[in-house]
């Protein structure tokens, strides 16, 4: 039975469209407040500066020039009122005045008065400029002697003062009553403001909740929705999954975190299945690994004997080189798939792609595929882990292949290396489709596959980044449409000392195999060989004899440690997987009872991934020998640790 | 269907009303009149292509010519400011009513030409201030030129207790002095002065040998009687602003005759044009153009010549007017004065003769 599809989100709003309605509208809102302010009180109060500061300058000069003749009339009364003309004294009030007059009448800004008051000001300006004119004629006639003229004209000068004093008074309180009504206009203005404020006030604190209300349904909930789900995928929790409650950009994102939380998914279950194919494959090589050991062992034993016929020998020697071929490829597939433990050595990178190319080469043969090898000259070497540098060239070397199998031949495989300026250059070019210009640019980006279902989108992912890791970089090389894909991982290599420091920690035998020349090289050497496998441990045993050692032999721990009861040997050589009591136990038994002796302890297995467990306590990679072992190695090993023990 | 479409389009173009004339307002004395007369009778004598698309109109108050009071240019200015057909204003004619209302129409942006006041503040109001006729310095330096000629030493000064006599007298001390000519007394003669007293107290006892009369043509009268019954033959030379002979003679008499005044225009009468003028001036106004309605006349033919080359808008006009508009000759003007970038002033000192026998 199928589910009926979940009908799609409505659509709405576009969030960013959302935030700039409302941002417009607390803008209007709080722009309103400014506009009302500034456009009703604002203009009334700037109104009301603007045209009584012009009518209280003309007034104040009015007044002023007003009370200057004040004091001219009076001086000028004194002056008739003598009865005797002084002429010095006449002209200096003449002057006087005529002085006074000068304050142009011009200067006055007529304009800028309120209409209203504006004729009473200018009646009250001609009314100064008549009492300074008929004061001036006053003093001409005093001048002239006509004295009862100038007291008749005086008179006029008098009632002419009283009319300007009334003039003032009436423009006074005409402007008073101008400023008063303005200010009337104002507080009303004011008044209207208020209530108008208050209203505006009343809506924003309606409308305030539903913003709010707004902002939590659009923005808050789906961030928080959003963010539980991360915590929760940050913890390793896949299962979270977001509703899509309307398709805006949150509800994209939210489309987005399904989908990513999807893959997710999908790739951990594959990879739980990966990892159990891989420890199905450490059981299996182990079980292939010891007939293989048996046989190559068996295999060299017999072939120590010197009165071997040329065609049997030859047959051996071909037994053997299958045998150490079909070891080989088991432990490169173990070495593999099983986890990287990150420590950073002294990689020699031309071992690992050969390892990698023995990785993939069998398809080789079925793909009709013609590969070339350029390496140069010297081997290069960089700082970084050997497995997870040959992660990178299988995956490379995988998609070379898996883009050629289906493109016609002549399909041609080129794996070359460069040195240039400190950088190891590798490139991967194969003869096949290349990749599309369009998704060029997008290969290296997690979960982009050009391989459809079968791809899971991230092997150049991942390989780039581990690349990135150790300092260089991977990209696809620009090539000529139908030339295939070239992709270049450059590396920068270690400087000499680095290589030295490095191998001097990870142990000598990791970087130098010298050779044995010595027909019995270990003689003396005590050695107890633990190994429950009979048709390893027997072959071996001789082996070890022939070269001079002296073999002790027991079938699993127990047996082992009875044996330590007996003679202490130089050399351990002990399998990992054993009955009774494993390879691992036995080795914390040694380290809780005789550490100097645990330190010349050499594992022999197919699958070293137990020594994980050792709480903190590392065996170095040179007391490790995968099975099935080339027996020279084992002797060298040996004789390294014998050498130890003698002091 | 030809025909009857064409009737109906006739039939609207008829009924749709003409588009409103822009008024170009003469804001002077209801005596200005004659001014727009002359200049509207002239236009309507050109061909019809060439007469201008503008009205003129003359906005004057009713107590206007009496009183020249700075509260009643105001209004006046406000009153065309408000009116959206005018869209420049030819006016005010004195100084003191010019300075009033120039800062109405500078601040509404309406071109104001300003064909006869003198005063020196005119041309500091704004832009959009235009003044044709020669400034106060350039007629202190005339006068002081003349009265050196005339080889006066010390004279006697009235000026008229407003914009332009404060003007003109402030402009003509520091000339004066320049030429050693010493200055008597300057006697200051409000508007409504008994000027025959002032005049009399300033002769006596004083020493003199000429008198300059900064004022206009009616205390300019008065004051010429009383130096002429005084000082029989004394020099008398008075300003532009008494530059109005029949008024003169009415009021002055034969005194008026002893006046030598100074004139800012003399008319070209080589020049068809200006005798043109002349003719349909006397033919309707029955005497010859005072130089301030000569350029009255001038300033509105300027106005008219802007709305006809930029347009009715008021903006249009005046950048008009401040650019090369202003700084060439219109056509038909008589006065040869330009709104800025002129030459300098033909001024001459004109003796008030006899009235003519008409």
């Amino acid at each position: 039975m199928t589910l009926p599809a979940a009908p799609p989100p409505p659509r709405a709003l576009r969030l960013r469209t959302l935030l700039l309605l409302l941002l417009s509208g607390i803008a209007a809102y709080v722009f309103g407040i400014f506009l009302v302010l500034t456009l009703r009180v604002g203009q009334e109060a700037r109104r009301l500066q603007r045209d009584a500061e012009p009518a209280l300058y003309v007034f104040d000069r009015l007044v002023e020039r007003a009370q200057g003749l004040q004091r001219a009339v009076a001086d000028v009364h004194l002056v008739v009122g003598r009865g005797r003309v002084d002429d010095a004294l006449t002209s200096t009030l003449t002057e006087g005045i005529r002085r006074q007059a000068l304050t142009p009448s011009r200067t006055l800004p007529f304009e800028d008065v309120p209409a209203r008051m504006r004729p009473v000001l200018a009646r009250a300006d001609e009314s100064v400029s008549a009492v300074q004119n008929r004061l001036l004629e006053v003093l001409a006639l005093v001048e002239l002697r006509r004295t009862g003229e100038a007291e008749r004209r005086l008179g006029q000068v008098d009632s002419l003062s009283e009319v300007l004093a009334e003039q003032i008074r009436r423009a006074e309180a005409l402007g008073l009553e101008d400023l008063l009504q303005r200010e009337r206009l104002l507080r009303t203005t004011i008044d209207q403001v208020t209530y108008a404020l208050g209203w505006w006030i009343v809506v924003g604190i309606v409308l305030l909740p539903l913003v709010l209300w707004l902002l939590h349904q659009r923005l808050e909930r789906p961030l928080d929705q959003l963010e539980e789900g991360l915590a929760r995928v940050a913890e390793g929790d896949l299962s979270p999954r977001l509703a899509v409650p309307r398709q805006d950009e949150l509800g994209r994102l939210a489309e987005h975190f399904n989908q990513m939380t999807k893959v997710l998914r999908e790739r951990a279950a594959e990879q739980g299945r990966f990892a159990a194919a891989g420890a199905l494959l450490a059981d299996v090589a182990h079980e292939v690994n010891n007939p293989l050991m048996a046989i190559g062992a068996l295999t060299e034993a017999r072939l120590a004997d010197r009165q071997l016929s040329d065609e049997l020998r030859g047959e051996l020697e071909l037994i053997l080189r299958q045998s150490r071929r079909a070891g080989k490829l088991l432990s490169g597939l173990l070495r593999f798939v099983r986890p990287a433990d990150g420590r950073q050595t002294a990689v020699a990178v031309h071992e690992v792609l050969r390892a990698s190319l023995d990785l993939v080469g069998h398809q080789f043969g079925t793909l009709g595929i013609i590969s070339e090898v350029d390496l140069a000259g010297q081997e290069p070497w960089v700082v970084g882990d050997a497995a997870r540098l040959e992660q990178v060239f299988v995956n490379l070397l995988s998609n070379a292949l898996d883009a050629m199998r289906h493109h016609p031949p002549p399909r041609r495989l080129t794996i070359t290396t460069q040195v240039k300026g400190g950088q190891l250059g590798v490139t991967v070019h194969d003869s096949g489709p290349g990749v599309p210009p369009e998704v060029a640019d997008q290969v290296f980006r997690p979960f982009v596959s050009t391989k459809g279902k079968s791809g899971t989108g991230l092997g150049l992912y991942i390989s780039r980044q581990i690349v990135r890791e150790l300092g260089g970089d991977l990209f696809l090389a620009p090539s000529p449409p139908g030339e295939g894909a070239r992709f270049v991982a450059t590396l920068p290599l270690a400087t000499p000392e680095v290589v030295e420091a490095l191998a001097a920690t990870a142990g000598s035998g990791s970087v130098a195999r010298p050779s044995v020349p010595n027909p019995r090289p270990l003689e003396g050497v005590r050695v107890l060989l633990v190994e429950d496998e009979e048709a390893v441990r027997r072959p071996v045993a001789r082996y070890l004899t022939r070269r001079g050692a002296r073999v002790a032999e027991a079938a699993h721990g127990v047996e082992g440690l009875a044996a330590l009861a007996q003679e202490r040997p130089d050399v351990i050589v002990a399998d990992l997987r054993m009955p009774v009591m494993d390879g691992l136990s036995f080795y914390r038994r040694l380290i809780a009872d005789d550490p100097s002796l645990a330190e010349r302890v050499l594992f022999l297995s197919g699958d070293f991934s137990q020594l994980h467990s050792l709480d903190g306590l590392t065996v170095p990679t040179d007391r490790q020998l995968v099975k099935p072992v080339d027996l020279r190695l084992l002797e060298q090993r040996v004789l390294e640790l014998g050498r130890a023990a003698a002091g | 269907m030809r025909r009857l479409l064409l009737a109906a389009a006739l039939g609207v173009a008829a009924c749709t009303p003409p588009p409103p004339c822009p008024v170009v307002a003469y804001a002077a004395g209801t005596r200005h009149s004659v001014v727009v007369a002359v200049a509207e009778s002239l236009l309507a004598r050109r061909p019809a292509a060439a007469r201008p698309r503008a009205c003129l109109r003359l906005a004057a108050q009713a107590s206007y010519d009496q009183v020249d009071q700075p509260d009643a240019e105001v209004s006046l200015a406000e009153s065309l400011v408000a009116d959206p057909q005018v869209v420049a204003v030819v006016g005010h004619m004195r100084s003191r009513g010019s300075l009033a209302a120039a800062p109405v129409y500078a601040r509404a942006g309406v071109p104001q030409l300003v064909p006869a006041s003198t005063s020196a503040l005119l041309r500091a109001i704004g832009p959009w201030t235009f003044v044709l006729s020669p400034g106060e310095e350039d007629q202190a330096a005339f006068l002081a030129a003349t009265l050196e000629t005339m080889r006066l030493r010390r004279v006697l000064v009235f000026f008229s207790g407003e914009a332009y006599g404060e003007g003109l007298v402030a402009a003509l001390r520091p000339r004066l002095a320049a030429r050693h000519i010493a200055e008597a007394a300057a006697i200051r003669v409000g508007p409504g002065a008994d000027v025959a007293t002032l005049a009399e107290a300033a002769f006596r006892g004083r020493r003199f040998d000429g008198v300059v009369l900064l004022t206009d043509y009616m205390q300019a009268a008065g004051l010429a009687k009383v130096a002429v019954a005084r000082r029989p033959g004394i020099p008398l030379v008075a300003g532009d602003g008494a530059m109005y002979p029949a008024g003169l003679r009415q009021l002055g008499g034969t005194a008026a005759e002893s006046l030598q005044v100074v004139s800012l225009w003399t008319p070209d009468t080589a020049d068809a044009g200006v005798r043109d003028y002349l003719r349909w001036f006397r033919r309707i106004a029955g005497r010859a153009p005072t130089p301030s309605e000569a350029f009255g006349h001038d300033a509105l033919l300027y106005a008219l010549a802007a709305i006809e080359a930029a347009g009715p808008a008021r903006s249009a006009i005046r950048q008009w007017l401040a650019g090369d508009g202003g700084a060439r000759p219109v056509p038909g003007q008589v006065t040869d004065r330009r709104l800025h970038g002129g030459g300098p002033p033909r001024m001459a000192l004109v003796r008030i003769g006899p009235a003519a026998t008409p």
